[in-house]
C-alpha cells in the first residue's frame, strides 16, 4: 500500500514540476542569445570588419563561442577592459595584426573629383552616403563612424579620411597627473 | 570682516558641511564702481552661454552701433548677442575662448570706433498695465516680457549662463522667488557692489520678474558679510513701497550661495537628485541678472557689458568695472595698471580656472578676474596619498562622500562614482580646501562626469550606427528577396508560356496530322477511284 501511495505521489509531482517547466518554457522564452546582445552593446558598432567579421554582431556571437576579445581596434583597449570585465576573461593587448587604435575620424569626399561611380555607397556598412550614379556622392558627417570601408573601392582615390578636431563640446577633463612629481637626480 | 547686524526677516535653516576660506572681498569692494577705457578691440564668443553656439548675422566690414545684434540665437536653448560698443566688425575667426580647455572656437571681432554710439532702444512700454487685473492682458504681456529678455540677450549673471528665458518659461505652481545675493565665493564683489549702488534697479528687476508669475513671495537671499549691500537693499524697498520683499540674512559660510544650497538655507527644503527647484515651486535669479532684466525691459537695453571684479594681489587698481563683453584680459591687466601676474583666474578661487592665456574676451558669465601674485593662491602645493581621514565628507555640502568619489575617479570605476551620486556634486571645491593632501578632488570629479558624458555621447552614437547597419542588412536582405521573387515569378511566367506555346503547337500537330490524314485518305480514295474508272 505504503508503495503505491509513495509511487502515485512521486507521479503527480513529476506531472506538476513537467507541466509548471513546460509553462516556464514557453512563457519566459528567451529571444536570440542576451551574452551575444550585450556584448554587442559593449563593441562600438563602427562595422568596419577589421576583426575579420562582416560587422559587430557577427564578431559579438564570435566571441561569445570562444574568440579572442582583441580583435577591435575600434574600441580599443577600454573595449577590451568592458568585454574581459563582461565575460570574466583576462585583459590582453590589442591584436596589432588587426590595426590600431585611431583618434575618431570621418570620411570626406573631394567632391569635385568624384565621378559618381557608387561604389562608395555599396561599401558603406551604414548608409552614410549620399548620392546617385553618375552624381556627386557626399558623406554625411554625423552618421560616418570612420570604419574605412569606402576608401578601398573608390576608383579615382578622392575619399580622404579626416581626423574630427576636438571641439568645445568634445573636449573632457583629464585625470590630474600622478601625486608626487619625479625630480632627475645626478650622480656624482 | 565686518558682519550685519540686520536681522533676518525669515527663518534661516541650514545646510550640512560648508568652509570658511579668507574672504578676500575687502581688496575690491571699498572703491566705488569704475570704467575702464576702451579696448583695441572686442573678441565676442559665440558660445559664451550654456547651450547652443550663436549663429553670426553680420559679416566681416560691417557697422554695428552698440547694442545692434550681431549673432542669432541658434534653437531656444541658445542666446542673442549684441555689440557692446559701436565700431567695425573686422573678423569672424576662431579664437582661444575662456574655458578650461584652452580650445579655439568662433568669435565676433569688433574695433571700436571710439564713438560708444548706441543703436535705437526698445524698452517695452507701459510697464505699468503688467500688472493689470484682466487675465488676458496679463498673458500677453508675460509673453511680451519673456520676448523682452530673449531677445536682449540675458542670461543668468551668477556664473551658468543659462538662458534666462527658458528658467521663466515655467509658469504654473511657482510660489517664491529667491533673488540670490549671497555671493559666499571669497575675492568676488560684483554683487555686493551692484547692490550698494544699484539696489532700486535690481529691485524693480526683481519685481519686474514676479509680474511674470501670479501671487508670488519675493526673497532676497544675502550673507552677513555685506552689510552696506543690505543698508541699501533695505532703504532701496522702502523708497520703492515693496514691503513684501523679504530678506533671509544667512551666516556667511562657502558654498551658500550655490542655488541647491541657498534654497535650503531660505527653506529647509532639499532639491532632491534629479529634480529642478521649480519643482519645489521655486525660481532663482542672481542680482546681477536682475538688474539686466530690468535695463532690457525698462530701458530696452540688451546685455553687452556686465559687472566684473578685478581683484587679486597682482591688480594694481581693484575694484569693480563695467566690462563691455568681449574685452580681452590683458586689457584688464595693462589698464589697471597690473604687471606680471602670476596667474589670471577666471572666476573665484574655489571654483575659478585659470586661462590658457590672456587674449580671450570676457564673457556674461565672468564675474571676477583674479590677477594672483606668486603663492598667493596656494595651487603649487604637491598633491600626497589620501590619509583617509574624512574632512572631505565633513565639507561637503551636498552630503557627498568626496572620497569615494576620488577613488572610483581614479580608478575609472565610474559606474560606481555615479552609484555615490557623483553628478549631484556642485564642483564648489570645499574638499579640496580642507584635504591636508592637497589632492586636486574636483579636477577628478571633473574628469569623471565629462568622461561619463563624453561615453553617453558615443553610446547613443554607436546605437545609431548600429540601427542603421542593421536597417541596411534588412533592407539588403529585402532587396534580394524581391529579387528572387521577381526571377522566380518569370521563370514561372515563362515555364507556362512555354507550356502554353508547347500546347498550341501540339494542337496545331494534331491538327495538322487530322489534316495530313485527311488528305491521305481523300488521295487515297481519289486514286481507287481514278482506278476504277480506269477499269470500267
Amino acid at each position: 500500500m505504503d508503495l503505491i501511495t509513495a509511487v502515485i505521489i512521486l507521479a503527480v509531482l513529476g506531472l506538476i514540476f513537467g507541466g509548471v517547466l513546460g509553462f516556464a518554457s514557453i512563457k519566459f522564452k528567451v529571444e536570440g542569445d542576451p551574452i551575444v546582445e550585450q556584448i554587442d552593446d559593449i563593441l562600438p558598432q563602427t562595422q568596419c570588419g577589421q576583426c575579420g567579421y562582416p560587422g559587430c554582431k557577427p564578431y559579438a556571437e564570435a566571441i561569445a563561442n570562444g574568440d579572442e576579445i582583441n580583435k577591435c581596434p575600434p574600441g580599443g583597449e577600454a573595449g577590451v577592459k568592458a568585454l574581459a570585465d563582461l565575460l570574466g576573461r583576462e585583459v590582453i593587448p590589442l591584436d596589432e595584426e588587426r590595426g590600431e587604435e585611431k583618434r575618431p575620424s570621418v570620411a570626406y569626399i573631394r567632391e569635385d573629383e568624384c565621378i559618381g561611380c557608387t561604389k562608395c555607397i555599396q561599401a558603406c556598412p551604414v548608409d552614410a552616403i549620399l548620392g546617385a550614379p553618375k552624381l556627386m556622392h557626399t558623406v554625411i558627417i554625423d552618421e560616418c563612424t570612420g570604419c574605412d570601408l569606402c576608401v578601398e573601392p573608390c576608383p579615382v582615390d578622392c575619399i580622404d579620411m579626416i581626423e574630427l578636431p576636438q571641439t568645445i563640446s568634445t573636449w573632457k577633463w583629464q585625470q590630474p597627473e600622478q601625486m608626487i612629481p619625479i625630480k632627475q637626480v645626478e650622480a656624482n | 570682516m565686518e558682519r550685519s547686524n540686520f536681522t533676518s526677516e525669515i527663518a534661516i535653516f541650514e545646510i550640512p558641511g560648508g568652509v570658511h576660506p579668507e574672504e578676500h572681498k575687502l581688496q575690491s569692494n571699498q572703491a566705488e564702481i569704475r570704467r575702464l577705457p576702451l579696448a583695441d578691440e572686442l573678441v565676442i564668443n559665440l558660445k559664451g552661454q550654456a547651450g547652443n553656439r550663436s549663429l553670426p548675422v553680420v559679416s566681416v566690414g560691417d557697422k554695428v552701433l552698440k547694442g545692434q545684434m550681431i549673432a542669432e540665437c541658434d534653437g531656444v536653448f541658445s542666446a542673442y548677442q549684441h555689440a557692446p560698443t559701436s565700431g567695425e566688425v573686422i573678423a569672424i575667426e576662431k579664437r582661444t575662448i575662456a574655458h578650461p580647455s584652452g580650445l579655439d572656437d568662433l568669435c565676433i571681432v569688433i574695433k571700436p570706433d571710439g564713438e560708444d554710439t548706441w543703436a535705437e532702444l526698445s524698452p517695452v512700454e507701459n510697464l505699468e498695465d503688467l500688472s493689470g487685473k484682466e487675465l488676458s492682458g496679463k498673458e500677453l504681456s508675460r509673453e511680451k516680457i519673456l520676448a523682452q529678455i530673449f531677445e536682449k540677450g540675458i542670461v543668468g549673471l551668477g556664473g551658468a549662463s543659462f538662458p534666462s528665458h527658458i528658467k521663466l518659461k515655467q509658469k504654473d505652481n511657482i510660489h517664491t522667488l529667491i533673488i540670490n545675493a549671497a555671493e559666499c565665493e571669497p575675492y568676488i564683489t560684483c554683487d555686493d557692489k551692484l547692490l550698494q549702488e544699484h539696489a532700486e534697479e535690481v529691485l524693480k528687476g526683481a519685481e519686474i520678474i514676479s509680474k511674470l508669475y501670479h501671487d508670488i513671495k519675493i526673497i532676497v537671499g544675502i550673507e552677513d558679510n555685506k552689510p552696506k549691500a543690505i543698508e541699501a537693499l533695505d532703504s532701496a524697498r522702502k523708497s520703492l513701497e515693496l514691503d513684501s520683499i523679504k530678506l533671509g540674512i544667512v551666516p556667511t559660510k562657502y558654498p551658500s550661495g550655490g542655488e541647491k544650497q541657498l534654497i535650503q538655507l531660505l527653506t529647509g527644503q532639499e532639491v532632491p537628485h534629479g529634480k529642478l527647484p521649480a519643482d519645489l515651486g521655486l525660481v532663482m535669479h542672481n542680482v546681477g541678472t536682475c538688474f539686466a532684466i530690468y535695463q532690457a525691459i525698462a530701458l530696452g537695453k540688451p546685455l553687452v557689458e556686465r559687472l566684473v571684479t578685478l581683484t587679486g594681489e597682482a591688480c594694481q587698481e581693484p575694484g569693480n568695472y563695467w566690462i563691455p563683453f568681449g574685452t580681452p584680459v590683458h586689457h584688464l591687466v595693462t589698464a589697471t595698471g597690473s604687471t606680471n601676474p602670476k596667474r589670471l583666474i577666471m572666476g573665484g578661487p574655489m571654483m575659478g580656472y585659470e586661462l590658457p592665456n590672456d587674449q580671450v574676451g570676457i564673457v556674461k558669465a565672468t564675474n571676477c578676474i583674479i590677477m594672483s601674485a606668486d603663492g598667493e593662491l596656494g595651487m603649487d602645493k604637491t598633491a600626497l596619498p589620501c590619509i583617509r581621514c574624512g574632512k572631505c565628507m565633513d565639507a561637503c555640502p551636498a552630503s557627498l562622500l568626496p572620497q569615494q568619489l576620488y577613488w572610483h575617479a581614479q580608478a575609472d570605476e565610474f559606474d560606481k562614482a555615479e552609484e555615490y551620486d557623483l553628478f549631484d556634486c556642485i564642483e564648489c571645491g570645499a574638499c579640496a580646501y580642507v584635504c591636508p593632501s592637497h589632492i586636486p578632488l574636483v579636477q577628478y570629479y571633473r574628469y569623471a562626469k565629462s568622461t561619463i558624458r563624453n561615453n553617453r555621447i558615443e553610446k547613443s552614437k554607436a546605437e545609431k550606427a548600429r540601427e542603421r547597419h542593421e536597417a541596411r542588412q534588412e533592407r539588403l536582405e529585402r532587396v534580394k528577396r524581391e529579387k528572387a521573387e521577381r526571377h522566380r515569378k518569370a521563370a514561372e511566367a515563362r515555364k507556362k508560356a512555354a507550356a502554353e506555346a508547347g500546347k498550341k503547337d501540339a494542337k496545331k500537330a494534331a491538327v495538322q496530322a487530322a489534316l495530313a490524314r485527311v488528305k491521305a485518305k481523300k488521295e487515297a480514295q481519289k486514286a481507287t477511284d481514278d482506278n476504277q474508272d480506269g477499269e470500267s
